[in-house]
């Protein structure tokens, strides 16, 4: 209760600031903006072109590796077709007037230049330009005439940039020459700007240059960016006042090379200041960790295809990037100082110099090399060490060599020290033996080489020469701990803590950082932990004494035995948290580090308190806040689904509103919602609502309390419906995973309803597969909200008959785990029904064997049955008949089986099943019995979620075709002469009756002929007369018709008196016509071959004994 | 046990619904054959399955998303006043 108290306290506190207090606290909540998604996977998409209006976005999807043009209307996010299937399409670009140009290959395999409307239908006729002899890419519209591409020579790196004028057409213009590609401009701009390779070797930095052609005066500059990595993919803004690009930053892959293939960031740069062909510093864009692309500039947007959330996708922000523009020195020095990744600092300290504060290349070259970036953090070791006094350039000259050793490190999959790698890393070793340059560093570095090849021993001796008292730049300190962690004893390795712990040559915050990572050290020594704990806390002052001692108390809050030994605990480190409060890095420290062990001591409740201290510290200009909400977010959430777990719904419910009035967070308004709803407290939410109304505690958000109500007081549809309008309307968290996971799962609903057997409701399909797949992408680091997506997502695509990706999206659900026994079973059993469609009986089997053969689960008796029989049914399906067999023999004999219809499929089943195990007179009665159940159930027609019309005609025909083949004579001749009849009575059971009815006829014969050769004659002859009319139809190659036409001629040798009187113009007919359709094909397969030669035998020994 | 049959006729197309295939394939056949049938139990299967909010896990793993809440930098190792 007291996270709940501390809550409220805080809530009433602030609400006086505004109107809508969580609303606004929101909304000013200081962050990075985050990207907006566009387009959703699992498919990879890119490469947006968007028209003016920024109303149609066209962009390239690729799936099974092949590219194709998808149009998406951007106010409902509907995607159709661009261009038909047909052939592959990428690269589009629209024109002003909204014509798209793009690349099809319909025409040629090296592909064409084509254009058609942007808003027309995918079936609308393309033109494509008529062009010389190349590869074509890259379209872009010189004006709204004009229609600019690439043409590169083929089999050589030469190209040409050459622009087409529409109305006049075939005539081209060159506007460039030379190693380039990516060309871009402004439809009817002054300048054109493309990529240029200035050198082939693969080793030489930046080999690529990002240039602009003025095409007035035809001068052509190199843009100077002084950044590391190479640029790519410009793209100029609507008034032609920015030049946007790609560029790659830093060495991502590790691979010693920034190139294509490293993440990439977007930058933008003043077109104007590009004028006296000086080095210009671009405004940064996008953060490495995103790995954004193809900028497209539209308006005051721009559209990205980035690629950290599982596939590449179209996203968009503001067109002066995630930085917002607002924020003054002050506010990116706090989002520096807040900052949670390497990557992020660099976007924030580039922001800082784009906006006029000194460049400091030292600050560069640390976080590139925190963040193990060695290229970059070269490129701006050679800044700083141009800029040091002679005396401290040898000292930056060293890192030259560590760098190459630590490339080499880096270029290692994987731990093994091959011969090649040890005498590369030996060479560096010598080099730096070599080099002028202070001792005591090059012993840092050379000690770190032998502990990268395993030589611990080695590694110690250069560390024990180490004297590292007096002074020492913060980065030499930083390797010489860095080599005490790969070579150090826990003795040597204490004496190094000590040491960064007390440094004054460090920052504060990296005191703290450093003892951070000794308590994370120290967690593994168990039994020593306290000991070492304590000697540290002797030797250590400020805020890093302040940050071990709370680590004591936390401990003595795990340790401590009761309730209040652990109270009395918990207020020695509130007094902690208190005296750290001025003090940004020692307060996230010490929140961090409770957390971490209250959490792994499953201490919810107390790590609960430290996470309402760290929101309760933070205001809501800083930009921690953020980071301190979601923090408290996740703290008082996993104590709510800890408590829910365990039914204990009252605390379930508590620690979700105090999430939710503290964060209007729409998770836990849906925990809450429930927990209340499970202990029966309906009444009590309109009352609790109520009042945060009527306090502005919750505005926008209030429509998904709303929804979810509706449909958990009501399953008729009109609640759905309104479910819908309600989260459809949503404006404030209108992007939260959790709005689309609901809107989505209130559509499915709907669209399992309105399913009609194959009848779907296809745009409602579209929306519900869009809203979950929403639902998946962004919530894909919450786990509670990925399973829920996924499991609907399967059910969705189960319903329409796309077994394969359902069975993904279930065997990904597994993965995740269940809450309940139940949960599970209701899992493997979609599963198996989607592997069964999938050609994958065996698996299906095995997946219900998990769950009946899994006692933990507890299932109730009545699930058993029907998970037993459908294992049976896929067993029999795989060829597991004997296991099979043996199923449905139990099941059947304990009487589990009732009701005519299952007894019907499940005696089929089982006959079968008996027969493949070639136990006919089990298979017989088994049969018979089928067929007997059959005879009393009528056709129910399809509908619902039934697909097709139940038919008892089926499962007797399916019975008496093995009747048929089992048994005495005369019960066989019966069978299948009910059969026959059958066949032609119903004449539409089967997709080509007539191929059914000759073999029935022919095994009529086979047994007639021992006993009635006469009947057995007519029975052929009845064939012959319906192969005939397969052959009309053009079927002369069935197996059938050859089978009749090889009985009759067999029967007619050896019965020739029986055969005087028939029509021999008949099986000439059959004999003439599979003989001309063999011939037809070519090749000839040889089972055809065969068949046709031994139609043909037979025909001319008949021919020879009946002339005779 | 293994026939393919045809369903009469199309059925009709309307705006919103796709069109109904021609040809039912084996495994629509077989299911519709030899497998038994327990509304009651294929409808507890659905309402356990379909998830309508968050599924209500106790303890989930640590994702990148939280540890990256959780990540503490190391300050910048310049020397004072750079």
């Amino acid at each position: 209760m007291r996270t709940h108290v501390a809550a409220l306290i805080l809530v009433l506190s602030l609400a006086s600031r505004g109107d809508t207090f969580l609303e606004q606290e929101t909304k000013k909540m200081n962050r990075l903006v985050p990207l907006t998604k566009i387009t959703v996977g699992p498919d990879d998409q890119y490469q947006a072109a968007v028209d003016s209006a920024n109303t149609i976005a066209i962009y390239t999807k690729k799936t099974d590796l092949v590219p194709r043009l998808y149009r998406m209307t951007l106010a409902d996010g509907q995607e159709t077709e661009f261009l038909p299937a047909s052939a592959d399409s990428q690269q589009a670009a629209v024109s002003p007037s909204g014509l798209v140009a793009f690349v099809y290959y319909k025409f040629s395999a090296r592909g064409d230049i084509c254009y058609r409307s942007i808003t027309g239908p995918a079936t609308e006729p393309v033109k494509c330009l008529k062009t010389e002899d190349g590869e074509k890419s890259s379209p872009f519209w010189k004006n709204g005439d004009e229609l600019g591409y690439v043409v590169r020579d083929i089999g050589r790196p030469t190209a040409k940039v050459v622009v087409q004028d529409l109305k006049v057409g075939e005539k081209t213009t060159a506007l460039m020459l030379g190693r380039l590609w990516s060309p871009a401009m402004k439809p009817g701009g002054k300048s054109l700007f493309f990529i240029e390779m200035t050198s082939e070797a693969a080793n030489v930095p930046a080999n690529r240059r990002l240039r602009m052609k003025d095409l007035r005066t035809g001068d052509v500059k190199t843009l100077n960016f002084p950044l590391p990595g190479i640029s790519g993919f410009p793209a100029v803004n609507e008034d032609e006042t920015y030049l946007y690009f790609s560029h790659y930053l830093s060495d991502t892959n590790g691979d010693g090379n920034i190139d294509g293939d490293d993440n990439s960031v977007v930058f933008r740069a003043p077109i104007a200041s590009f004028a006296d062909g000086k080095p210009v510093f671009p405004e940064q864009l996008t953060s490495a960790e995103n790995n954004c692309s193809f900028p497209r500039p539209v308006g005051n947007q721009v559209y990205l295809t980035c690629a950290y959330e599982g596939s590449l996708d179209i996203y968009r922000m503001p067109a002066t990037g995630v930085v917002p523009p607002t924020w003054d020195m002050a506010a990116l020095q706090n989002a520096h100082q807040t900052a949670r990744t390497y990557d992020e600092r660099i976007l924030l300290l580039n922001t800082m110099r784009y906006r006029g504060a000194p460049h400091s290349a030292e600050r560069l070259l640390s976080n590139h090399l925190m963040a193990d970036d060695t290229t970059a953090a070269r490129f701006y070791l050679q800044e700083v060490r141009a800029a040091a006094p002679p005396k401290e350039k040898t000292f930056y000259g060293l890192f030259d060599h560590f760098l190459d050793a630590r490339e080499l490190r880096k270029a290692q999959r994987t731990a093994e020290v091959t011969p090649a790698y040890e005498r590369d890393e030996l060479a560096v070793d010598a080099r730096l033996a070599a080099a002028s340059g202070p001792e005591r560093l090059k012993s840092i570095f050379r000690g770190t080489i032998r502990g990268y090849l395993g030589q611990t021993k080695e590694a110690q001796k250069h560390l024990a020469k180490i004297d590292m008292r007096g002074k020492a730049h913060p980065l030499e300190l930083h390797y010489w701990y860095e080599l005490a962690v790969l070579a150090a004893d826990a003795k040597k390795l204490d004496e190094v803590y000590k040491r960064m712990l007390t440094a004054k040559e460090l920052s504060e915050e990296s005191r703290i950082y450093y003892a951070f990572r000794y308590l994370a050290q120290i967690e593994k020594a168990e039994a020593e932990r306290v000991a070492r704990l304590d000697k540290m806390i002797a030797s250590t002052e400020g805020a890093v004494n302040l940050l071990l001692k709370s680590e004591l108390v936390t401990l003595k809050i795990i340790q401590a035995k009761d309730a209040p030994g652990k109270d009395k605990a918990y207020a020695e480190l509130d007094q902690l948290i208190s005296q750290s409060a001025s003090n940004f890095f020692l307060r996230k420290a010490l929140y961090v580090r409770s957390i971490l062990n209250l959490a792994e001591a499953a201490e919810f409740n107390y790590m609960t308190y430290v996470a309402a201290n760290w929101i309760r510290y933070t205001t809501a200009a800083d930009t921690e806040y953020a980071n301190a909400r979601d923090v408290f977010i996740n703290a008082s959430l996993d104590r709510a689904y800890v408590a829910y777990g365990d039914k204990k719904f009252q605390t379930a419910d508590n620690y979700f509103y105090g999430s939710l009035t503290i964060t209007d967070d729409l998770e836990s308004h849906l925990g809450y919602l429930r927990s209340m709803i499970a202990r029966g407290e309906r009444k009590t939410i309109d009352e609790r609502y109520q009042n945060l109304v009527d306090r502005k505690m919750i505005g926008d958000n209030f429509k998904f309390v709303q929804a979810a109500l509706k449909i958990a007081d009501s399953q008729e549809i009109g609640a759905y419906q309104e479910a819908e309008e309600l989260l459809s309307e949503m404006t404030q968290d209108r992007d939260s995973p959790m709005r689309y996971l609901l809107l989505g799962s209130v559509q499915l609903e709907r669209f399992l309803r309105r399913a009609d057997a194959y009848k779907i409701d296809l745009p409602l399909f579209d929306k519900t597969h869009r809203n979950l797949s929403l639902a998946y992408d962004l919530g894909r680091d919450n786990q509670r909200i990925k399973a829920a997506a996924l499991q609907n997502l399967a059910m969705l695509h189960q319903r329409v008959q796309n077994h394969g990706l359902a069975a993904r999206f279930l065997q990904r659900r597994r993965d995740l785990g269940f809450t309940s026994g139940e949960e599970k079973a209701a899992n493997a059993w979609l599963l198996a029904r989607s592997l069964f469609y999938t050609y994958q009986p065996e698996r299906a089997a095995e997946e219900l064997s998990r769950v009946l053969d899994d006692k933990t689960l507890k299932l109730p008796p009545e699930f058993l049955v029907p998970l037993r029989e459908r294992r049976a049914f896929y067993l029999a399906d795989a060829g597991k008949h004997e296991l099979a067999a043996k199923e449905y023999d139990e099941l059947l004999a304990a009487g589990a089986i009732t009701g005519e219809m299952n007894l019907a499929k499940v005696y089929l089943a089982q006959g079968y099943s008996h027969f493949k195990n070639k136990k006919g007179k089990s298979a017989r009665e088994a049969f018979q019995k089928a067929a007997e159940q059959a005879e009393k159930l009528s056709k129910i027609p399809a509908g619902g979620d039934r697909l097709i019309a139940f038919e008892p005609a089926r499962l007797l025909l399916v019975a008496y075709g093995f009747l048929g083949q089992l048994g005495e004579r005369a019960d066989r001749e019966v069978a299948l002469d009910k059969r026959k009849n059958l066949l032609l009575s119903r004449r539409d059971l089967l997709l080509e009756w007539r191929s059914a009815y000759i073999q029935n006829r022919l095994q009529a014969a086979v047994l007639a002929e021992k006993h009635d050769a006469k009947l057995a004659a007519s029975q052929i002859r009845e064939a012959l007369d319906v192969a005939l009319t397969l052959g009309k139809d053009d079927q002369f190659i069935a197996r059938a018709v050859y089978e009749t036409g090889v009985a009759y001629l067999a029967h007619a040798l050896a019965h020739p008196e029986l055969y005087k009187n028939s029509d021999t113009e008949q099986i000439q007919n059959l004999v003439n016509g599979a003989t001309a359709a063999y011939d037809q094909m070519k090749p000839l397969p040889p089972e055809a071959k065969s068949r046709r030669a031994k139609l043909k035998s037979m025909w001319a020994t008949y021919n020879l004994v009946s002339r005779s | 046990m293994k026939m393919v049959f045809v369903v009469a006729g199309v059925l009709a197309l309307t705006g919103c619904t796709i069109n109904a295939p021609a040809i039912i394939d084996r495994h629509t056949v077989l299911e519709d054959e030899a497998a038994g049938e327990w509304p009651q139990f294929e409808k507890a299967m659905r309402d356990k399955s379909k998830e309508q909010g968050q599924v209500f896990f106790p303890k989930t793993p640590v994702t990148a998303k939280k540890a990256r809440l959780y990540n503490v930098l190391g300050g910048e190792l310049v020397e004072a006043g750079k």
